[in-house]
């Protein structure tokens, strides 16, 4: 006895899903631009001199992380805004973005830190050398260096949004998940509305999934840097100074 | 010149500003330029007059041979993107290097990326040049031509301006055939200097005699590092 697929209950909700989609694109979009512009201030801070500040952050990042991400919609949607901010409660679209940004803002900062990390010091030394000043070279070495070594984990996480957005329905936006739903409710047909939301995120998510490896094909993401090892400025820096004030310079002067 | 970890690289850092002092000053022309008390000067100005060529590959890898070192004229020297592409030609033909400029620099050989690297400098017409054993990482034939290339650009009209290179160089053979003077670094403090031609033989102290005698052909192959 083979199951009847039968798709004529959900096509008449295709206008709705048309709605449901434009939602997730706008939850995805906001939240991928909010997270990823935030991921560089944090980076900056998980990099900071200070350790108090770098293990507060730490733990900041490590418990956004640990926490599973659907609590985190619930959280945003169900604090008490009104009592300690004085302000309305927010809107079921407004938390499910501030959830999803708080979220892509620590994996952010984990990304964009670790692969300023990894950039080579070398050409960052070379155009000091030369006479470029700090911001000069942050903008000409440093940046694309951060922006080629973290760009495809970038896009990774923001497929990974994208596909996040199906948990807001869970605390009614309007999106994709939520259309499917009333939809199954009034069809009773729960795998034919399913397979449907399952066909809009492979639609939505393919493209960026090709073109990041389109772009990783080309010459531009392959060429890394010549030299992955660090230059010797900032790791012998301490141990090249420390030759002024060794007790033998110091008699021999 | 000096052996390894004896502060050739540390005293190069500290003259442009790229270390900080400990204690002293840096004087160029009866100023000071750099001091340990904090100097009067941005850090990136000192390098605009005072400038340091490393030993490793520095060029940046998403751009050209030619963009690479037009850059440096466009952003240090403020010129626009057509006077330092003609510049950039200009000076590279002179090299020989006019059919590397459209090669990245993973595309160049080592000697390539060194010539090009060491003309990002030289093009910016420096006041001082401060080379770090720009040879170390490279064969003796290719060391011979950057060498060759480094004489050039100095000599070449376009590149006068430049009037003083310290080269810190373990090749005694090359310092003494084109340097004026030989500085000899021992533990962290210049020990002895002399005239190139004759610096060999007026050497006094033992570790300048010892480090001379490890020189062992024209290339230097004796010292490591140096």
């Amino acid at each position: 006895m083979g199951y009847h697929f039968d798709f004529g209950g959900i096509v008449a909700y295709l206008p709705a899903f048309r709605s449901g989609i434009w939602i997730t694109l706008q939850l995805t979009f906001y939240s991928c631009v909010f997270g990823t512009v935030l991921g560089l201030p944090v980076a900056a801070l998980l990099t900071f001199p200070h350790p108090a500040v770098r293990a507060v952050l730490v733990l900041a990042v490590d418990t956004i992380r640990a926490v599973p991400d659907l609590v985190l919609f619930f959280f945003f949607f169900y604090f008490p805004y009104r009592e300690v901010f004085g302000i309305e409660p927010l809107r079921p679209f407004i938390s499910a973005v501030l959830a999803m940004t708080t979220i892509l803002t620590m994996y952010c900062g984990d990304l964009f830190r670790e692969a300023a990390r990894q950039a080579p010091r070398s050409q960052a030394l070379g155009l000091r050398g030369i006479g470029f000043s700090s911001l000069q070279v942050f903008r000409y070495a440093t940046l694309p260096a951060v922006v080629r070594h973290a760009l495809p984990s970038l896009v990774a996480f923001w497929i990974g949004i994208l596909k996040m957005s199906s948990l807001a329905s869970a605390i009614g936006v309007n999106d994709t998940v939520f259309v499917a739903k009333i939809g199954m409710a009034q069809s009773y047909r729960s795998l034919e509305a399913w397979i449907t939301v399952a066909l809009v995120y492979v639609v939505l998510v393919l493209p960026p999934v090709y073109g990041m490896r389109i772009l990783q094909g080309r010459p531009w993401m392959q060429r890394r840097w010549l030299l992955t090892r660090a230059c010797p400025l900032g790791t012998k820096m301490c141990s090249r100074a420390s030759v002024f004030n060794s007790p033998r310079t110091r008699s021999s002067q | 010149m000096g052996r390894s970890g004896c502060g050739k690289t540390t005293l190069l850092r500290s003259i442009c500003a790229l270390i900080p002092l400990d204690r002293g000053s840096i004087t160029l022309k009866d100023q000071k330029i750099v001091d340990a008390g904090g100097s009067t000067f941005e850090e990136w100005e000192i390098r605009r007059h005072v400038m340091y060529v490393a030993q490793s590959p520095t060029l940046l890898p998403h751009l050209t041979a030619f963009q690479n070192v037009s850059l440096g004229l466009q952003v240090v020297r403020s010129m626009t993107a057509a006077e330092a592409s003609s510049v950039t030609r200009e000076a590279a033909e002179e090299l020989g290097l006019g059919s590397v400029l459209t090669r990245y620099p993973e595309q160049l050989s080592g000697g390539e990326a060194q010539r090009v690297q060491l003309l990002r400098a030289m093009i910016l017409r420096p006041d001082i040049l401060l080379l770090d054993e720009v040879t170390a990482n490279i064969d003796p034939e290719t060391t011979r031509e950057v060498v060759d290339s480094l004489w050039l650009m100095r000599e070449r009209g376009t590149h006068r301006r430049i009037k003083s290179m310290i080269f810190v160089t373990h090749i005694v053979d090359f310092a003494e055939k084109y340097a004026d003077r030989i500085l000899f670094m021992h533990d962290g403090v210049i020990r002895e200097e002399g005239h190139a031609r004759t610096f060999r033989e007026r050497a006094q102290l033992e570790p300048t005699r010892r480090f001379l005698a490890s020189n062992l052909g024209p290339l230097g192959s004796g010292s490591s590092g140096c």
